[in-house]
């Protein structure tokens, strides 16, 4: 089959403008579309920031009221804060005074054991001292009394000879045993005369 | 037992000589007076064996033998608490001579006080070389120097006024 060429002008001309129909309708579909995704959109965007807008306005409030009433426990707790750092303060000062008197004590002990001490030590050296001198002079004495003694008995046994000689002179013998024991029982005779 | 006792008494009495010889005695009186309470079933005189002289423990012995010692502990303390007093109670003279007497000696001149005096007395002898001869005699409070050193003393005295 052969197609004549006006045919074919006119075919093309029919499927051009069903085309054009065609495309004119789509695009006009995706323009509204279009509009109308952009405004679904925008709508929803501008809802949307008023919801944020709005909640941030009460997030805002919240955030006031936070605010005030961690201000206002602040406070409260600077004040009991305050307070207590004053008692501790005090406490502190109570202490330091007591820690204080009480070293002041302390020092004051130790220095009377130091002195008590340096007594003892001064009287126990004292004592040693005295002792040494007690001990030193005790023999000294001693000595001079064992030479005192050891002189008198050479001067008593000088006294003894001269005596046992002039008695010799005076009996014309020397004196032995049986004549001492005579001249006793003789002086109790005498004795028995006298008083006895 | 009151002559017992004197007996034994004039016994011991004339045992003792010097004062030594008394404290000696008294002391074994008061062993046997500790021991009169200590019963062991042994006799006083074996209880006092080793720790007295043989012849305390000899003495006892006899008394013993002779029942003269009380039988009663408190009666035996007694009786030698007694005798301790009356020997204290004897009369001491004291003889101060030149020379170291030997117990014979001693004796004669304890013999010498009792014939002469009487009594029994305790001689407290002093060895005093200054003395040189003879004696210096204290009794009842009187003191009374025969000794040659006096004599001496005297001889020079008279001669050169003393040494």
């Amino acid at each position: 089959m052969k197609i004549s060429k006006d045919f074919e002008e006119k075919l093309r001309e029919m499927v051009e403008k069903e085309m054009k129909g065609i495309l004119d309708e789509l695009k006009e579909r995706t323009k509204k579309f279009t509009e109308e995704t952009v405004g679904f959109y925008k709508n929803e965007t501008f809802s949307f920031s008023k919801k944020l807008e709005e909640g941030f306005l009460e997030l805002k409030e919240i955030n006031k009221e936070v605010q005030k009433k961690l201000l206002e426990e602040s406070e409260g707790k600077i004040k009991s804060l305050e307070e207590e750092i004053k008692k501790e303060v005090s406490k502190f000062i109570q202490a330091n005074s007591e820690i204080r008197k009480s070293l002041f004590e302390e020092s004051k002990k130790q220095a009377e054991s130091v002195i008590k001490n340096l007594d003892e030590e001064l009287k126990e050296n004292l004592e040693k001292v005295n002792q040494i001198i007690y001990k030193t002079l005790a023999q000294a004495e001693r000595e001079i009394e064992e030479y005192k003694k050891e002189k008198l008995k050479e001067v008593d046994e000088r006294i003894y000879k001269i005596l046992n000689e002039v008695a010799k002179n005076i009996l014309g013998k020397t004196i032995d045993l049986s004549t001492h024991e005579k001249l006793v029982i003789e002086s109790l005779e005498k004795a028995k005369k006298e008083v006895i | 037992m009151e002559i017992a006792k004197e007996k034994i008494l004039q016994d011991l009495k004339e045992k003792i000589i010097t004062s030594e010889d008394l404290s000696f005695l008294i002391e074994e009186i008061n062993l046997a007076k500790s021991f009169s309470f200590k019963d062991s079933g042994l006799s006083l005189s074996e209880k006092l064996k080793e720790r007295v002289s043989e012849n305390f423990r000899v003495f006892v012995w006899s008394l013993e033998k002779e029942k003269l010692l009380p039988e009663t502990p408190k009666e035996r303390f007694s009786f030698f608490d007694e005798i301790e007093e009356e020997l204290r109670n004897l009369p001491k003279v004291k003889i101060e001579i030149s020379f170291e007497p030997s117990r014979n000696f001693l004796l004669q001149v304890k013999n010498w006080f009792r014939e002469n005096l009487k009594k029994e007395v305790i001689l407290e002898v002093i060895k005093n070389p200054k003395v040189v001869g003879g004696a210096i005699v204290e009794y009842q409070g009187k003191y009374l120097d025969f000794s040659l050193a006096k004599e001496i003393d005297r001889f020079f005295a008279k001669k050169h006024g003393g040494i």
